[in-house]
């Protein structure tokens, strides 16, 4: 009876003994092996977050314009002046487009990890252990989320460019310049580290199942029409 | 100057001439050289089509097939972070 009751308490911790909580080893009693599979990131949520980041970023810059065009009146050659005012809306241009890109490529990766996910589970079912690949999947998926995070709160960020004086202008376009270059450096770090994580997941899937893994994801996913398309069926 | 105008008016008059003649000639050959009515075929049986109509059977809908990558050639890509358009930039405030 002590020995049952033991037995359930540490069932239900998670732990394995020789005997079941009716005192045999059935295999209804004994612990599943395999890693719990991980809850996939929630890109439809994120996306939200990182467009919301996008418009702040315009606002603030929206804000900022009326300082910009106040350092502006240190330019006296209006050549400088028009030039100045399209390398600061450059710069807002370069951090639109270049976290945009990251994003799509995010959310590219988060699908893969999906589609690896639901293929491990159907390999799982066929009595394959794949706790190996179901941890990989999770790093991978962290690792994204990690991504995501870093790309969303660059999209906020705004560069604006403030004129020192006439002569210094190339040096104030200088220093908002390498302030960009060494974020957007950051965020595609955080990007190549997800990739590499992706990779590794998909590794040890092919590793586990022994087959070629060929996982086609869409270019653009806008709705549901378009589904990834993944080989082999196990 | 006075005699140099008229006579380039009627040489210009007599090759209009010219050329119309030749132009007329040659249509009318043409004309000559198609058949007035269409022969008819030889040896053939059955009744003369009246057109495609409506061809029955099963219905093949057209749809735009999406773009895909494999995943391993987005895990194998690599990005810039930018650096091509920063340099513009870089160019751009040389001119500062």
């Amino acid at each position: 009876m002590l020995e049952q009751l033991l037995g359930a308490l540490l069932f239900l911790f998670g732990f394995q003994t020789g005997g079941s909580i009716r005192g045999e080893s059935t295999s209804s009693a004994v612990a599943s092996t395999s890693a719990k599979p991980f809850i996939p990131n929630n890109i439809v949520s994120l996306e939200a977050k990182f467009l919301e980041k996008q418009a702040t970023a315009v606002s603030s810059w929206e804000a900022k314009r009326a300082s910009f065009s106040a350092s502006l009146q240190a330019i006296k050659d209006e050549k400088k002046k028009t030039l100045l005012e399209t390398i600061q809306n450059r710069l807002a241009e370069i951090n639109k487009n270049q976290t945009a890109l990251l994003m799509r490529k995010l959310k590219r990766l988060n699908i893969g990890v999906e589609e690896m996910q639901k293929l491990a589970q159907a390999y799982e079912k066929e009595g394959k252990d794949l706790s190996a690949v179901t941890t990989s999947l999770s790093t991978a998926n962290q690792a994204i989320a990690d991504a995501i995070s870093t790309v969303t709160v660059q999209a906020g960020k705004t560069y604006v460019i403030s004129i020192t004086s006439e002569t210094n202008a190339k040096n104030d376009v200088g220093k908002v310049r390498s302030q960009l270059s060494s974020d957007l450096k950051k965020v595609r770090d955080a990007v190549a580290n997800a990739r590499k994580k992706v990779g590794e997941a998909l590794k040890a899937l092919k590793n586990a199942t022994g087959k070629p893994v060929t996982i086609f994801i869409p270019i653009e996913t806008t709705g549901n029409s378009q589904t990834p398309t993944v080989t082999p069926t196990p | 100057m006075i005699f140099i105008i008229p006579v380039i008016a009627l040489a210009l008059a007599i090759g209009g001439v010219f050329a119309y003649k030749l132009y007329s000639e040659g249509t009318r050959a043409k004309a000559s050289e198609t058949p007035k009515t269409i022969p008819s075929l030889q040896g053939v049986k059955g009744k003369p089509s009246v057109g495609y109509g409506t061809i029955k059977g099963p219905t093949i809908k057209v749809s735009p097939t999406p773009a895909q990558t494999d995943l391993e050639t987005i895990i194998n890509e690599t990005d810039d972070a930018g650096e091509t358009d920063l340099k513009e930039i870089e160019t751009s405030a040389a001119q500062l």
